[in-house]
């Protein structure tokens, strides 16, 4: 076991994709085996998501969609619904980081065809990840089985009406 | 070296057309445009399953069970655009739900990491976190904010690729990132005291 523990910044530069192939590796093992580093990675880990998300949302405020809140949550916190479509809306801006690279097919810009619909409006930005959003909340949506469905929206999704 | 002392800079156009051709290549399925897709994208995928507290290897496997669910959808004829880093992460984060939910103790590292403020997601809600964030942001010299910005904004190019892109070196573009991002993690220290 490496026991040198990674300082700070290589914790950064690991959850950047800035390390080096050699040095990343190597944090990788100690991390493997080192419970506090872990912590630490997954700290720093969480700390990338959010920021990325805080920066996508300051940014894309035009792509910010509210969704509703499912009308009876099987659990649910006080307070929690009100910030549910807020979070829909933030991972959705998340999401759209990657729109400019979009592929345009010429059709309906369904992503996910099929038992999952993804909406979408106008061709820009990738909406609707309903149980996606609930999920990386950790509240507890209808489970999905199987687990492969990135989206299945609710008929109370607004944006149904504007899929294909 | 201080982000101010960055000198302006002439940020290129955002579109990559080098992204666009592997997503292309995806969807007609060339095995080599996934292959490079993934290696593009997947330490991303599994930044973000680390942030859910899954060790190393949960993350990896997970990551790569992410990728071959996408390629199943797209062979299934059900998967008509790519969206990435974007879709793999949500996709990542349904499956490291579904996981949780089946085995709500797992990992030791996910015990400790499950702080009370939540997830990720439920922090990033925070109005006040995001005001917060966007001052910051606004208070770093502009250059800075700049180079920052269009590194969050295309999670598909690596480093090295940003600084031929915006003229400078990876490393310093690397020191521009660490930076701006150090004075984000401090104001959302600052509201959390």
């Amino acid at each position: 076991m490496n026991t040198r523990h990674p300082i700070a910044d290589e914790l950064e530069l690991y959850v950047l994709g800035a390390l080096e192939g050699d040095v990343a590796a190597r944090l990788e093992r100690h991390v493997r085996r080192c419970p506090p580093c872990a912590v630490a990675l997954a700290e720093e880990a969480r700390l990338e998501t959010t920021l990325r998300a805080l920066v996508a949302a300051r940014r894309a405020p035009a792509k910010v969609v509210p969704l509703p809140v499912p009308a009876a949550p099987e659990r649910s916190r006080p307070g929690l619904s009100g910030t549910l479509a807020a979070a829909a809306a933030i991972l959705l801006s998340v999401w759209g980081l990657g729109s400019a690279h979009r592929v345009s097919t010429g059709g309906p810009a369904a992503v996910v065809a099929g038992e999952g619909p993804v909406c979408e409006l106008e061709g820009e930005v990738p909406l609707c990840p309903w149980p996606a959003a609930m999920a990386s909340m950790a509240v507890p949506a209808t489970p999905v089985e199987g687990g492969t469905d990135i989206c299945r929206a609710p008929a109370s999704c607004p944006l149904q009406s504007r899929l294909p | 070296m201080a982000a101010d002392a960055i000198l302006p800079l002439p940020l290129p156009g955002v579109d990559d057309p080098a992204e666009d051709e592997l997503v292309r290549a995806a969807l007609a399925g060339d095995p080599q445009g996934w292959a490079r897709l993934i290696e593009r994208h997947n330490h991303r995928v599994v930044v973000s399953l680390l942030g859910r507290g899954l060790g190393i290897d949960r993350a990896r496997e997970l990551a790569q069970e992410t990728w071959l669910r996408l390629i199943e959808r797209h062979r299934a004829g059900r998967l008509e655009a790519l969206v990435l880093p974007g879709l793999a992460v949500v996709q990542a984060g349904f499956l490291a739900a579904n996981e949780r939910r089946r085995e709500p103790s797992a990992g030791a590292v996910d015990d400790q990491v499950a702080a009370p403020g939540g997830t990720a997601l439920e922090r990033a809600i925070d109005r006040q976190e995001l005001d917060r964030v966007s001052r910051a942001l606004r208070e770093c010299p502009p250059a800075a904010r700049r180079v920052f910005e269009f590194v969050y904004d295309h999670p598909e190019l690596s480093y090295a690729e940003v600084a031929a892109r915006l003229g400078l070196s990876s490393q310093r573009v690397k020191q521009i990132v660490c930076e701006v991002r150090r004075r984000l993690r401090d104001s959302l220290a600052e509201g959390e005291r």
